[in-house]
């Protein structure tokens, strides 16, 4: 049983005059099942939006872990199955994405909120906005159905382009098997199949080794709904009932079986090889990226171990083997469709028409189809080449002499194995396993010799030289400056400085003169010139006007000098230079360009840091929630404090507001804010009497300024020289504040402390003694009001604003 | 545009929260279940125009008299029975429905006073028809026919002998309607009273029924009529007809919500006092309901929140309608709370529906043009224009209603939403704390 989500439901029952109604509370499977009642009158409906009535039910469950993870909600009818983001009929997809959306904070006010948005627009019609991907139909995947990769586009083979009328057509999938993956290459005819697997020069397996197969793809021109079924004869009448024809569909089958029965020959596969079993796949016009074009969602059905031998036996009914059987091995087939249940496979998506790259909008867009060459495989290349990997570059070649050493794991993206290596070597391997279809070549030379002669660096689009060094760079300068042909593509250089703190780039677009060592050069001469402070100290950094004296050397004695850095600080320098250089050439592809960059920690600094004071943290008295005192409040309180001392008298108490937020997920209250006593508050030694003059203002003042993050959660007051607990009247007090203020609950934080305690916190900067209560909205309540309760005949002073409201006016009362 | 309404049909008159519903078979056989006659009831802002003049206006006539074919009383509360005496006097009625019920509480307590006057004329005139019956030996004629409906098997009563032609009960259909055979067009199945609830509370032995009316053309529009029941004895309605497999006697396209929109018909009360809501009847509802279907809520106008103790119709009960329907018709506010129209139910050949648009009003003006009796309207017209009349009597003795939410849901449930998040007021009052 989930308490939180029940009294949050009871409280939004109350709160909302009976508009949200909880009806039920039932428990299964360790989820709380709450039936609950939303009045949806009003909400107009459109053509293609759901028709909602004047009220509707709806289970919401929880789990045990609520309020972190984020509730789901259900229908008990049919009446929106079809609808999109309804799935199973029943199941409203309310998040797109919960793990950003969901705030436990605001718990069931949020995620009903939400749900009441969803009706909206889901009467509206528009849950889809053009632009918005469809809700693809939900095919329950089964794990033994292994998974399935899908990298070709379909384009223009589907038959519903240009509107075709066709029921459905068929291709066939090209694929290859490993374990329980499935990738499907090309699409292709059958015909075409037919010619490939009969040619001279037919491989029978990819460049990895991995025999091809073949497999059904039925592109199925219509909705087939938002479930696919477990049992293939509620596929199969599904599929009918839209025109499609079962025939066909075991004709197809019975292609692919005879094909793969070919290709399990070239294999030397035995009947039973795990490597051939039998998929369909199923492509129905249920997705969309842009526009309305609709494309298609692919599914991948598993046949059992009957339907694989099905599909074998079915092809020698092709080979014209056994003819004279045709009919009752087609009705056979057709009976295992009335028993099969259908194991739909996990689908991967690869497919550019139905996915967007992560890095659509970035500069690493640069790189995709470019023939990129990269000099350097240490710290700063080894990081610039993976992330031209990703990013997408046709092809790349790495250049490095050196050899892996255990020294520079500490920094360079080798391990251990790599070690006695070359670098280049390992740099190659690694990468060449993260994209199908992308070997880096590796060339395991000096970056000087790689470079020499005049056509070596033909046929690239990029080249990065990440040496670091000077020899290199003016080795290329001159290279450069000598080709006459035009031949040397974009160049970007990149190194850092000695602490690996500060780096440059350098950007050489094809047509412009100048190489690294040059932009460099120029840098430094106008950071100089013009006196670029924002340069100065890279330039220091990386060309001192002294050489340095300090140098590091790893294995003291008997090694070169390089610099001290970690992997961290390289691998950001290394991404942040690429990112500077890559921005450049998209965007000014004809000037060159320098960019100085820095790591967040030197100065000036690349980031800007906010720093804050520590807070006061104390239970409230049940030990449930945690109550953290910012020192803004602190500091409110305690100025409070000392002017009561000052103009009224040590003893008397005061008090006043405390703004900020009561966070029932994280069981935490945060006090931004405290405020001091209204000027109609009324305070003697005895009794302290909050008033209510300027409050509102100074509730909306705070919430304005924090955006509504914060707002009124309770009253502090002080007992000095007095114990840290409440009286009747305080608890009286608190509870009567709800019934005026709304809200699940409010706090009451008692300052108080004896003697030296409290002399320390007003004269001071020491913590008083503090007490601290949450009072829910369903406590009970007194029964009189104590508004009223001043003790007769008792000497008090008047309050006064201490604080800053609206108008940032400041008001003082002497008492 | 046509103003005639559709010969068969019912009318379900607003009279504020008690039940006086009109069927109309044809021209000539019409049958009344229960009756609430507000200009009789003993209070400040009873209506002038009363139920059972205009009715009575609005009959047809045999033998110069007002004659209603049929009057059954569903069960003896005053919100079903008031103004009978007063119809019994003007009015011939062919034949009377009555429950063993009756007899428990008369017979078996003469002086006792949990009868309304009302409720003991109605079983002074049924034991006088059971009398004439048993002296008949036979069938005693129109204006002296009963049939008691149930059975009580614990005690003894004078209608026990009665030829088994008129008694009647759960599982059983009628057709015949004082003699008039209207098999075809008119059939009323009986759930209960049920035997072993004879001496349950009052409500629970209420007389339960389905009523189909078909058109020539052979489609029909249902009725369910449960009376005052509540939650279990309707559970039992619908479990036992599924359990002898007739679900085509749970079927409705109108649901006269039981006792007045009570939320004791999905609610039960524990013995913390608190409602605890049954799903199961909600669920039996909608099994059983055929497209468009409404609920009709013979009440006062809902109150916006249900208070402890309060009577129907209750919020509650009304919210859990409209989670079933796509319309819940309350008599009192029928297409304007100020001015109600008689809520009319028609059958033709197009379908079973609530008449809807202005036709019930253009109707209604049409035949009072010419006046009740004169009209050569359709009965069902004549009886909507008298019970238009009666409509806006009642609305003119209530005073105009009061405003209603006119928030919509979603901004209903933001504003209690933002209300419980609380943060954003002050408090309203000066408050005291002492040390």
């Amino acid at each position: 049983m989930n308490r939180q989500a029940e009294e949050q439901l009871r409280a939004l029952q109350a709160s909302s005059g009976g508009a949200v109604e909880l009806l039920t509370i039932t428990e299964r499977d360790g989820w709380t099942n709450f039936r609950v009642s939303l009045d949806t009158s009003g909400i107009p409906s459109q053509p293609g939006g759901i028709a909602l009535r004047n009220r509707e039910q709806f289970v919401i469950s929880v789990k045990d872990t609520y309020p972190f993870t984020v509730p789901s909600v259900n229908v008990r009818h049919r009446r929106w199955a079809g609808t999109a983001h309804v799935q199973w009929a029943y199941h409203l997809c309310i998040y797109a994405a919960p793990s950003v959306e969901w705030d436990p904070s605001d718990g069931m006010r949020g995620f009903i909120t939400r749900l009441v948005q969803w009706l909206q627009r889901a009467a509206e019609g528009t849950l889809d906005p053009d632009g918005q991907p469809l809700h693809p139909p939900v095919a329950y995947q089964t794990e033994e159905a292994g998974t399935l990769v899908v990298h070709p586009d379909l384009g223009d083979r589907v038959p519903w382009r240009d509107g075709g009328k066709d029921s459905s057509q068929f291709v066939l999938a090209w694929c290859v098997r490993e374990g329980d993956r499935v990738d499907v290459v090309e699409w292709q005819d059958y015909s075409a199949v037919i010619d490939r697997v009969l040619a001279d020069e037919f491989i029978n397996v990819d460049p990895d080794g991995r025999p091809y197969f073949v497999a059904p793809v039925m592109l199925f021109n219509g909705q087939i709904g938002f479930e696919y079924p477990s049992a293939a004869s509620a596929l199969i009448s599904g599929l009918i009932e839209q025109g499609a024809s079962e025939e066909e569909l075991l004709r197809w089958i019975a292609r692919a079986g005879m094909i793969n029965g070919y290709l399990r020959c070239l294999a030397s596969a035995d009947n039973d090889d795990p490597r051939f079993a039998s998929i369909v796949l199923l492509a129905t016009p249920s997705r969309r990226l842009e526009g309305t074009r609709l494309l298609a969602h692919i599914s991948g059905w598993k046949l059992d171990e009957i339907g694989s031998q099905l599909a074998r036996i079915l092809a020698e009914t092709i080979n014209g083997v056994l003819t004279d059987v045709t009919d009752e091995i087609m009705d056979l087939a057709r009976r295992w469709l009335g028993f099969a249940e259908t194991a739909w496979m996990r689908v991967l998506e690869d497919r550019a028409e139905v996915t967007h790259r992560r890095d659509e909008t970035t500069p690493a867009r640069f790189l995709a189809g470019k023939r990129v060459l990269i000099l350097g495989c240490g710290a700063l290349g080894a990081p610039i080449a993976e992330s031209v990997v990703r990013a997408g570059a046709a092809s790349l070649k790495v250049v490095d002499s050196g050899l892996v050493t255990p020294g520079l794991l500490v920094r360079q993206a080798y391990s251990d194995a790599d070690i006695g290596a070359p670098k280049a070597e390992a740099l190659s391997a690694r990468l060449s396993r993260i994209r199908r279809g992308l070997s880096v070549e590796p060339a395991v030379a000096n970056a000087i010799d790689e470079i020499a002669g005049s056509t070596a660096v033909v046929g690239y689009d990029l080249i990065i030289d990440a040496t670091a060094d000077a020899g290199v760079r003016s080795a290329i300068e001159r290279a450069r400056a000598a080709d006459a042909m035009g031949s040397w593509p974009d160049l970007v250089t990149v190194l850092i400085g000695h602490e690996a703190k500060r780096g440059v780039v350098a950007v050489s677009p094809r047509s412009a003169t100048a190489g690294g060592a040059d932009v460099l050069r120029r840098a430094a001469v106008r950071a100089q010139s013009e006196g670029l402070r924002e340069w100065r100290d890279v330039l220091d950094d990386l060309f001192p006007a002294e050489p340095r004296t300090d140098l590091f050397f790893p294995e003291p004695g008997c090694s070169s000098p390089t610099f001290v850095g970690s992997f961290h600080e390289v691998t950001a320098l290394a991404t942040m230079m690429l990112d500077a250089a890559l921005a450049a050439l998209a965007t000014t592809p004809a000037q060159l360009a320098a960019a100085a960059v820095r790591l967040p920690s030197t100065t000036p600094p690349a980031v800007s840091v906010l720093r804050w004071e520590p807070d006061w943290a104390v239970k409230d008295q049940s030990g449930t929630y945690q109550i953290r005192v910012s020192a803004a409040a602190v500091a409110e309180m305690r100025s409070e404090a000392r002017r009561g001392a000052r103009v009224r008298n040590r003893n008397v108490e005061t008090g006043g507001m405390l703004l900020g937020r009561i966070d029932e997920a994280t069981r935490i209250v945060f006090i931004d804010a405290a405020v001091g006593p209204p000027p109609d508050s009324r305070l003697s030694s005895l009794y302290f009497q909050h008033g209510t003059a300027g409050t509102q203002e100074t509730v909306d003042y705070y919430r304005n300024r924090s955006g509504g993050a914060t707002g009124f959660i309770g009253i502090w007051h002080t007992h000095p020289y007095g114990k840290a607990r409440p009286s009747e009247t305080d608890e009286n007090g608190i509870a009567e504040i709800l019934t005026f203020t709304g809200g699940a609950r409010a706090i009451m934080l008692i300052l108080a402390g004896d003697n030296g305690e409290w002399t320390g916190f007003v004269d001071s900067d020491a913590e008083p003694a503090l007490y601290a209560e949450i009072v829910d909205q369903g406590m009970p309540r007194p029964t009189e009001s104590t508004a009223l309760g001043m003790p007769a005949g008792i000497k008090f002073y008047p309050g006064g604003f201490g604080y800053a409201t609206g108008s940032q006016r400041r008001n003082r009362t002497q008492g | 545009m046509t103003t005639e309404l559709p010969e068969r049909g019912a009318v379900f008159w607003p009279v504020g929260t008690g039940d006086s519903t009109t069927l109309v078979i044809n021209e000539e056989v019409v049958m009344q279940i229960d009756l609430h006659d507000m200009a009789k009831a003993d209070q400040d802002d009873t209506p002038e125009v009363p139920v059972v003049d205009e009715l009575a206006e609005s009959l047809p006539r045999v033998d110069g008299k007002p004659y209603l074919s049929v009057f059954a009383l569903t069960h003896a509360d005053k919100d079903h029975c008031l103004g009978f005496a007063d119809l019994l006097s003007k009015v011939t009625i062919g034949e009377l429905w009555a429950t063993p019920r009756l007899w428990r509480e008369y017979t078996d307590n003469p002086d006792g006073d949990g009868l309304c006057d009302d409720a003991r004329a109605f079983q002074e005139e049924a034991e006088r028809r059971v009398e004439a019956t048993r002296k008949a030996d036979g069938d005693p004629g129109s204006g002296n026919r009963i049939v008691v409906i149930g059975y009580d098997g614990e005690s003894e009563h004078a209608y026990n002998d009665l030829p088994a032609e008129y008694l009647s009960g759960p599982g059983h259909s009628i057709s015949v309607l004082d003699g008039h055979d209207c098999t075809g067009l008119f059939e009323a199945f009986i759930h209960a009273p049920f035997a072993a609830d004879a001496a349950a509370a009052r409500n629970e032995t209420s007389l339960a029924m389905q009523v189909t009316l078909t058109d020539e053309s052979g489609r029909d529009g249902r009725l369910l009529l449960f009376g005052d029941l509540a939650h279990d004895t309707i559970v039992k309605i619908f479990s036992y007809s599924e359990h002898h497999e007739r679900p085509q006697y749970l079927e409705w396209d109108v649901l006269l919500a039981p006792h007045h929109c009570s939320k004791y018909v999905m609610y039960l009360r524990s013995i913390e006092g608190d409602d605890e809501y049954q799903g199961d009847v909600m669920d039996f509802f909608q099994k059983y309901q055929r497209p468009n279907a409404v609920v009709i809520s013979s009440s006062a106008v809902f109150p916006e929140m249900d208070e402890p103790g309060m009577n129907p119709p209750h919020r509650k009960a009304a919210n859990r309608y409209e989670e079933i329907v796509d319309e819940l018709i309350n008599t009192m506010s029928w297409l304007d709370v100020n001015e109600p129209s008689p809520v009319v139910f028609g059958v033709t050949a197009e379908g079973a529906a609530i008449v809807r648009d202005e036709l019930v009003e253009a109707s209604a003006n049409a035949v009072l043009a010419t006046g009740l009796t004169k009209s050569d309207t359709r009965r069902l017209g004549r009886i909507a224009a008298a019970a238009t009349l009666v409509a806006k009597s009642a609305a003119a003795a209530r005073g105009s209603a009061a405003a209603s939410d006119r928030r919509t849901g979603p901004e209903r449930v933001q504003q209690g939403i933002a209300a419980d998040r609380g943060g954003e007021s002050a408090p309203r009052t000066a408050v005291g704390f002492g040390g």
